[in-house]
């Protein structure tokens, strides 16, 4: 069972992600964060395998958790998908620098997203 | 958000939220952009705001694209270009890029109304229009801010802020403000409290520019984070003011006592950072939020009414003052009947209860109606500083008594008849510097504009220090259009008059050697529509004076009706200064004029069996007399007798009536029938000619 965590604002941008992680091709558990604290409050509740994160959010912005993230131990190895919307290319460039894995533009092609999202996964458990 | 495991595929709650969230979104945007255009005419730009905005036109991209309402998409991403250099300082939140953002809300609103992504073609050809526009107001922005040196601030916390974040750490550089690092730790499953506790107490003393989360000593339960504080406090003042236990603060870039310019900058580039920027230095974006609350307030307690809407309201009312009056006449008759009297008391009760809360309600929808003038002084002043400018001529308009207020279609229709007159005073009256400097007047040109209230009524006056009218120019041109005789005799006030009369004053000829021009006949017609008089008092070499003087409403008046002969007339009310019973014998003649001496005073009287060819009473009954009186004039007007109050709505009426002088209109008087309004306006004028030609 692989398990992720979307963190994303929007709940209308939230469903579309859980919705086309649901067809990825293997077991998933999906949780969700609308806000970059929820998602600092969950990290410590699961074991997370995949964390998919916006970049504009109110309280801590998307770079700010992937920060968060890449500096603590227990959560250094988690792959992280960027998908923010076109426009914010500097800011897509600072989370990978910080340490995200990829990044996909919003309006996303859930196949590309699942394609993506596996891709990780498998890298994950390979390693 | 509860961890759970789905297995049906989310499209259809996806959808469903879609419509919901998109009409979030726009409510969201519509309260920010009052709330920045508040900001904005108040001097300040919050500059989170428009970061909020340029988040929201963010997500509304996101959205509209992942469900192809691509119209609705493209606009968001133009709105959020529009914003991103609003929150940046690139662009100045002048009012047209603020109303452009309205319209766009609005379009995109319609655009999710009108259905599933199907654009209609107008709707498209609007949406190319707004976008075209939008791209023209965009190429005429500033160029981004020249860099700045960020050194003294932590790399690891740079690396984590957005280009947003940047910016207003550099703006915060360039403003010469303190930047701090503000470090607490928390527990990490009940950190939010603690930490807004903190934000909270950081933001009344500046700026918090980033919040950046860290693990904590013991990072299984704790979390650490960094705020990147914009303060004019040093360290150690911000450390004692924020006073929490756990909170320490770390100085990286001390505050400078003057702020300095980028040398790279050019002064129309920092523009519009300055206008972003806080009024003063010393005030953060957060310190007032009282005020903020405040606007916010004043906006959900204001509701806009298309004014049909009160003008339905207010025949409403008016039906319902007539129906009361039914039920009253109703109620004296059951009283007056022994056999009845007893269901006639309660019905008379309950008649006086809806008497008192009709009146409330009347007197309520009448204030919604109420308008002060000054938007239409305003606009006369707007087109004196226009004229002004294009025609050179230095004339000064004065305004007073603004707040006055009148019924709101009073209002609008007094618009064009002031504007006559403004503009007359403006081109004819007021001579040429020359002239003026010759006759021994300031060079500067004056027009006085002044609204006061008397009573029910309200006077405004237009007065100039121009060249004032030649009565023989005007005596000469009303022969040579056949008005008068070249013999007439005539009060200075008669021949004044004449300047109202059709075809008079709208000769250059008159305008040029008389200083009064345009339509002076149409604008006393359209006073006399709205149940108001306007004179012109001139003196020559010293100015004119115009006045105007109207009711403060039209819609209901409480109305004397009368009995002359074997018709009925209704008087409104608030012309109505006294009545009283008389015997012929009091009545004095002087010059073929009857008149009555009332406390002293000739009191003219005019009967209105004469007025309107009805049958005279028979010589020796004792009459009526109604004195009624409009601004210093009064007039009385004989009756048979007096039949009591009534509340009236007048309405205009059509037809052959329609020119019948001092006649206003007609109204329903519930059992009464159709009964007359008498026009008090122009009776008390042609009574106040027929004494000044005496």
């Amino acid at each position: 069972m692989h398990h992720i965590l979307i963190v994303e604002d929007s709940p209308t941008m939230r469903s579309l992600v859980v919705s086309a992680l649901e067809d990825i091709g293997l077991p998933v558990r999906i949780s969700e964060a609308s806000s970059g604290f929820e998602a600092l409050r969950e990290l410590p509740r699961g074991d997370y395998d995949l964390i998919v994160t916006d970049i504009n959010m109110p309280d801590i912005n998307g770079l700010e958790l992937i920060s968060f993230v890449r500096r603590n131990a227990a959560y250094r190895s988690i792959p992280l998908l960027i998908i923010s919307t076109e426009g914010s290319e500097r800011d897509r460039e600072r989370g990978l620098e910080l340490g995200a894995d990829a990044y996909l533009v919003k309006p996303f092609d859930p196949a590309a997203l699942r394609r993506t999202a596996k891709e990780l996964l498998e890298k994950a458990r390979g390693e | 958000m509860a961890a759970r495991r789905t297995q049906k595929p989310a499209r259809n709650r996806a959808t469903r939220e879609f419509v919901s969230e998109v009409e979030e979104i726009l409510e969201r945007m519509r309260a920010d952009l009052s709330d920045l255009a508040d900001a904005r005419a108040g001097g300040r730009l919050d500059p989170e705001l428009a970061n909020r905005l340029f988040r929201s036109a963010h997500s509304l991209k996101g959205i509209a694209g992942m469900f192809g309402f691509e119209g609705v998409s493209d606009l968001a991403h133009h709105m959020e270009d529009i914003l991103d250099g609003l929150r940046m300082g690139r662009l100045p939140p002048g009012a047209p890029a603020l109303a452009l953002l309205d319209e766009v809300v609005e379009v995109v609103a319609g655009l999710l109304g009108s259905g599933e992504g199907e654009l209609a073609a107008g709707a498209l050809a609007q949406v190319q229009a707004l976008i075209e526009r939008i791209v023209a107001s965009l190429a005429s922005e500033a160029p981004p801010a020249a860099d700045d040196d960020l050194d003294g601030i932590d790399a690891s916390i740079l690396r984590a802020l957005t280009e947003y974040e940047e910016h207003r750490l550099r703006e915060s550089l360039r403003a010469g403000r303190a930047i701090h690092l503000v470090e607490a730790s928390f527990e990490i499953l009940s950190f939010e409290e603690g930490l807004s506790e903190l934000t909270g107490s950081v933001r009344a003393l500046g700026e918090v520019l980033s919040t950046l989360p860290a693990p904590g000593d013991s990072p299984d339960s704790q979390i650490r984070f960094s705020l990147l504080v914009a303060t004019e406090c040093d360290a150690a003042e911000l450390g004692s003011r924020i006073d929490l236990p756990n909170a320490m603060v770390r100085a990286m870039r001390a505050s400078r006592a003057t702020p300095t310019q980028p040398g790279s900058a050019a002064p129309a580039a920092s523009a519009p950072t300055e206008l972003l920027r806080d009024a003063s230095p010393g005030e953060s974006p957060r310190a007032d939020g009282g005020s903020e609350i405040e606007s916010l307030k004043s906006i959900s307690e204001t509701v806009r009414v298309d004014i049909r809407k009160l003008d339905e309201l207010m025949n409403l009312v008016g039906e319902l003052v007539i129906q009361r009056g039914a039920i009253g006449s109703l109620a004296d008759r059951l009283l007056a009947d022994p056999a009845t009297a007893r269901a006639g008391l309660e019905l008379s009760k309950l008649h006086k209860s809806l008497e008192r809360r009709l009146t409330d309600l009347q007197a309520g929808v009448l204030e919604v109606r109420m308008v002060p003038l000054r938007q239409v002084f305003e606009k006369l002043s707007r087109v004196v500083r226009r004229l002004r400018r294009d025609l050179g001529k230095d004339v000064r308009l004065d305004i007073r008594g603004g707040d006055t207020e009148l019924d709101k279609l009073i209002v609008e229709q007094l618009a064009d008849p002031l504007m006559h007159v403004v503009r007359n005073a403006f081109d004819h009256a007021i001579e040429p510097a020359a002239d003026r400097a010759s006759a021994g007047k300031p060079a500067e040109g004056s027009i006085r504009l002044e609204a006061l209230q008397r009573g029910n009524h309200v006077v405004i006056e237009v007065a100039d220090d121009g060249r004032g009218i030649d009565p023989e120019a005007v005596r000469q041109r009303a022969h040579t259009l056949g008005l008068i005789e070249q013999d007439a005799v005539l009060s200075r006030k008669e021949v004044l008059d004449l300047i109202f009369a059709p075809g008079l004053s709208t000769t250059t000829e008159v305008t040029e050697t008389s200083g009064r021009g345009v339509g002076m006949d149409v604008v006393r017609e359209n006073v006399t529509a709205l149940g108001g008089i306007v004179h012109v008092d001139s003196q020559p070499g010293r100015g004119t004076t115009v006045v105007f003087t109207l009711p403060i409403t039209l819609a209901i008046i409480r109305a004397l009706t009368v009995g002359v002969a074997d018709q009925r007339f209704a008087i409104p009310l608030t012309t109505v200064l006294e009545t009283m019973l008389v015997d012929p014998v009091a009545i004095q003649r002087s010059e073929g004029r009857e008149f009555l001496t009332l406390r002293g005073e000739p009191l003219p009287l005019r009967r209105l069996h004469a007025e309107f060819g009805l049958p005279s009473p028979p010589a020796g009954a004792r009459v009526a007399v109604v004195v009624v009186g409009l601004g210093d004039l009064r007039l009385g007007l004989v009756v048979d007798h007096l039949e009591g109050q009534q509340d009236a709505v007048i309405k205009p009426i059509q037809g052959p009536v329609r020119s019948v002088r001092g006649i206003a209109g007609a109204t329903e008087l519930g059992d009464l029938g159709t009964v007359l309004v008498l026009d008090v306006a122009s009776l008390v004028e042609d009574a106040a000619k027929r004494r000044e030609a005496a």
